[in-house]
């Protein structure tokens, strides 16, 4: 690890007692819309960031007006599947209380815009009521994953699809101060049952990325993220996945250290607990490896490239207490979505629909009404 | 006079003095008079006990208030008579029974005037009762204080009224008629120890009063004729901005204007503001009045919402009906031009009052920002009968172009001031109620008074009607102000309004008033103020475990002693 001081944000995650901080007290500041400043870095961990509308500033300076703050709120949907009803509560929900736009994003979730201060408890129960949480979805932990979602893909594909949620739940913190600040308010929980081997009480140094492909589509684009899963498929049976780790595309203009590395394949892996180790294992050593003092070099991809391929699957296994076997080949031969009417293995029909740039407004003869009118008989919605 | 070598003297004791002594020495010495007073009733006192005078007379003293200021001084008569065993009670004209006026032997009436003359609305039963009853009052002895503001065109003419039906009724006047203008503390309190001892002195032989005394208050009452001039300044438009942002429901602005000289106010003070009527209005009123080219002759005349007197001699001069009580001359010729035949200009100019001033808050302090003012000025938008119109001043104000000049004075308003700097003070101030209190802010936080801040403000939206936001913040960060509480009441489902921040906050609210805080309200007089008082009165109830009776008469003693203070409009 390295002996630089640490960034700012590693103090306030260690000192913020479970993700808690002053966020309580940040939301009864009547006279901002704001929360405190530690508290920005905080409320990401509990699925939002705050922004303010720059062409406004100088405008609402003159009004003695205060920035105009708002709020983005992105959900937790583990390979983004929800239910017709949870298409419509999030929809009622958007109207209540934000600007009554969605946002369908790139990583298989949605998004609210322009929330105030005021209404994201309002927000955040309402959510709640449709079993929908926002818990890790922004923040220096893992994030949403995402899976190939095209039932025509793989016979196999709800099995692996079983997977996103499976690691999404093994992944979560174990702080229940998402529920103490947004739904319960004052209630204290018991602390020893926040204790989190995974996270302690530093969280990861940076965001974490998790995704499935199922060959031959790489929607996903597996091989950008942290950790990119291969499922294997032979005769219609899920085998295992091949482990690929250290993707990630993202670079700082103008920061010659930071580059774009796409995910090498490290491995095979057949049982569903071995996996699960070995995933779980990749992120305890990028917590304990990862650099906690830049955080533009702290991805994984940072951290498997000073460690060096070789030594980092050692300690992988050594970790885990998991061999893993020599990958399986597999071939990717489309990244495309396939839009309109299609037919599953199961013979069932589905309909994939194109939504630019992924906003959805509200339009009472469009989607909303659509889909409450079928919502009967809408088995489900998922996000490409 | 003989003051003309002390005055010399002061000048001299007092020359190498900064403008903050000086100030700081206006206070002290009106402090320093207003024990003297006190003073003076005791020394009344003391001649009364020494004579072994047991006074004979129980005067009543009847009000009529609109902001309180009437009653204010009503119970100070009241506990000035007590303090010198003269027996007293004092009423409301709102709920005094006409024909107990029967039984009365004196009567001092305190009444103000509002409006375009009028007697204050709780009142007007009691004028029109004494205008159609037969009283057996011929005995009665009365004496009146008027209460006014020589701004508007009918000075004290509630007043006026009451002394004219009271005369109609037979009873006996037995000192001129007194109208007090906006600064009456002091002649007030003059005038009242002269009335302690004319009782004084009719309670000691039982005859009538002598001449002597009657000329002493006649002699009073001259000094009090609107006789002394208002100071007109002249000041010209620095800056104004909505506070309001996109998607508000109002236009509130906030207004900078510049003075040409040192023009010296306190925080809780208003300025008066004279609207000018809108030239091209001007121009076709003018024109329907048979004359275009004299239309500026109109500027500066109420020609708008003609209600009362006005309306009723237009009428009677245009000889036409009107079921609208309160319409825009415009409005009035335009509907009713075809039964006209001929309209004299200078008989509708005659007929027509000058445009009355409004007032507005002052919203800073002088000790922040020499030689500028800053109001805070809603803008008033309504309809009637289906056009829209918009409040004379506020358009006439937010209407105004940077650079331009305008007219205006400053109206004391004494009994909205700052507390001395120990006291802690709770500022009730949603709406354009926030005013003063930024006042209030600036001046303690220039000064670096160190007691304890409370503000209460309400508007529609934290997003867009949060007036004065960033200084507040600014003030929340320097510990100037103590504690906010704000109520948007349209953020959410159910309304929140500050009565109901008051209410949650109530303990902590009692304590700070148990700790001597003054409470300050300002704002909207109907229904805001309204609430404020009936939960202010919940709140002692509750604390002081009295029933609701008693709770008024609570915050009653607070208003009059000063420690719950009223600007409400």
């Amino acid at each position: 690890m390295s002996k630089d001081k640490l960034s700012h944000v590693e103090t306030i995650k260690t000192q913020s007692d479970g993700l808690r901080g002053t966020l309580s007290q940040s939301l009864v500041d009547n006279h901002t819309g704001n929360v405190r400043p530690d508290d920005e870095a905080l409320i990401k961990f509990h699925g939002m960031y705050v922004q303010d509308d720059r062409d406004r500033r100088q405008e609402r300076a003159e009004k003695k007006l205060d920035k105009l703050y708002s709020f983005m709120i992105r959900l937790r949907i583990p390979g983004g599947v929800i239910s017709a009803k949870q298409w419509q509560a999030i929809h009622e929900v958007s109207e209540l209380y934000g600007t009554g736009v969605l946002k369908i994003t790139t990583r298989q979730t949605i998004q609210l815009h322009g929330l105030l201060k005021h209404q994201l408890s309002d927000t955040i129960q309402g959510f709640l009521t449709a079993k929908l949480d926002a818990i890790a979805a922004c923040g220096d932990v893992n994030r949403n994953v995402i899976c190939s979602s095209h039932p025509q893909v793989s016979p196999v594909f709800e099995q692996i699809h079983n997977y996103a949620d499976k690691i999404s739940e093994m992944l979560l913190p174990k702080t229940q101060s998402y529920y103490e600040i947004w739904i319960d308010n004052q209630k204290i929980y018991d602390r020893s049952v926040e204790s989190d081997p995974l996270y302690q009480d530093r969280y990861l140094p940076r965001k974490f990325k998790i995704a499935i492909a199922i060959p031959p589509t790489n929607d996903v684009d597996v091989f950008a993220n942290d950790i990119g899963l291969i499922a294997i498929v032979e005769n219609d049976q899920l085998i295992g996945f091949n482990l690929a780790i250290g993707g990630g595309l993202s670079t700082t203009h103008g920061n010659k250290d930071t580059y774009s590395r796409l995910a090498t394949v490290i491995g095979f892996c057949s049982s569903e607990s071995d996996i699960l180790k070995l995933i779980y294992h990749v992120l305890t050593i990028q917590r304990d490896y990862g650099n906690r003092s830049d955080r533009k070099l702290a991805r994984l991809k940072y951290t498997l490239d000073k460690m060096g391929v070789e030594n980092f699957v050692k300690e992988l296994e050594k970790r885990a207490a998991v061999e893993l076997k020599a990958a399986k080949s597999y071939t990717f031969t489309e990244r495309n979505d396939r839009y309109g009417w299609q037919q599953a293995h199961d013979n069932k029909w589905y309909y994939t629909l194109f939504v630019e740039n992924g906003v959805v407004r509200y339009a009472p003869e469009q989607v909303h009404l659509v889909i409450s009118n079928y919502s009967s008989t809408l088995s489900r919605i998922s996000f490409l | 006079m003989q003051f003309d070598p002390k005055i010399a003297d002061l000048k001299k004791q007092i020359e190498n003095y900064s403008r903050e002594e000086l100030l700081w020495f206006n206070g002290y010495l009106s402090g320093l008079l207003a024990q003297n007073q006190i003073k003076t009733s005791s020394e009344l006192e003391v001649l009364l006990k020494k004579n072994n005078l047991k006074p004979s007379l129980k005067p009543v003293i009847l009000y009529a208030s609109e902001t309180g200021n009437s009653k204010k001084l009503a119970f100070e008569l009241s506990k000035l008579l007590k303090q010198n065993e003269i027996q007293t009670k004092v009423f409301d004209l709102a709920t005094y029974k006409i024909k107990d006026l029967e039984k009365e032997s004196y009567v001092v009436f305190i009444c103000s005037t509002q409006g375009e003359g009028e007697a204050p609305l709780s009142a007007q039963g009691f004028f029109t009762d004494l205008e159609k009853e037969t009283l057996d009052i011929k005995d009665l002895k009365y004496s009146i204080v008027g209460l006014g503001d020589t701004s508007y065109p009918l000075f004290c003419k509630a007043a006026q009224d009451l002394d004219d039906l009271m005369k109609k009724q037979s009873a006996k006047s037995q000192t001129a008629l007194l109208k007090l203008d906006v600064d009456y503390k002091q002649q007030a309190n003059e005038w009242f120890l002269e009335l302690v001892a004319l009782f004084l002195e009719q309670s000691q032989d039982e005859k009538q009063i002598d001449d002597k005394s009657l000329v002493s208050l006649k002699e009073n009452d001259k000094q009090s004729k609107p006789d002394h001039v208002k100071t007109f300044y002249k000041g010209k438009l620095l800056h104004k901005v909505i506070l309001n942002d996109r998607g508000s429901n109002k236009k509130t602005y906030h207004i900078e204007l510049a003075t040409f000289e040192d023009i010296e106010y306190h925080p809780g003070d208003a300025l008066g503001v004279y609207a000018k009527n809108n030239h091209s209005l001007l121009q076709s009123l003018a024109d329907s009045l048979g004359d275009k080219k004299r239309y500026l002759e109109l500027e500066s005349l109420n020609v708008k919402g003609l209600s009362g007197r006005v309306l009723t001699n237009i009428l009677e001069y245009l000889q036409i009906k009107t079921n609208q009580t309160r319409i825009d001359l415009i409005d009035l010729l335009q509907l009713y031009t075809p039964l006209v035949r001929s309209i004299d200009f200078d008989k509708i100019i005659s007929l027509l009052n000058p445009i009355s001033p409004r007032l507005y808050s002052i919203a800073s302090s002088l000790h922040n920002q020499e030689n500028q003012i800053d109001l805070t000025v809603g803008l008033v938008e309504f309809e009637n009968q289906g056009i829209p119109k918009k409040g004379m001043c506020s358009c006439y104000l937010s209407e105004l172009e940077i650079g331009q000049e305008f007219m205006f004075y400053i109206h004391k308003n004494q009994d909205f001031y700052l507390p001395d700097d120990s006291k802690d003070i709770i500022m009730i101030g949603p709406g354009t109620g926030i005013a003063p209190f930024r006042g209030f802010l600036q001046e303690r936080d220039q000064r670096g008074v160190k007691a304890r801040n409370w503000l209460f403000f309400g508007e529609q939206h934290f997003v867009s009607d949060f007036y004065y936001q960033t200084e507040i913040q600014q003030w929340l960060e320097t510990q100037v102000l103590t504690r906010l509480d704000t109520a948007f009441s349209r953020d959410q489902k159910h309304k929140i309004y500050v009565q109901d921040r008051l209410k949650e906050n109530a303990k902590e609210l009692w304590k700070w008033i148990q700790s001597g805080a003054v409470i300050y309200l300002c704002g909207q007089k109907s229904g805001m103020s309204e609430d404020v008082e009936s939960t202010l009165v919940q709140i002692i109830m509750d604390n002081q475990g009295v029933n609701q009776l008693e709770a008024k008469e609570y915050l009653e003693q607070m208003f009059l002693n000063g420690q719950y203070k009223k600007d409400v409009y």
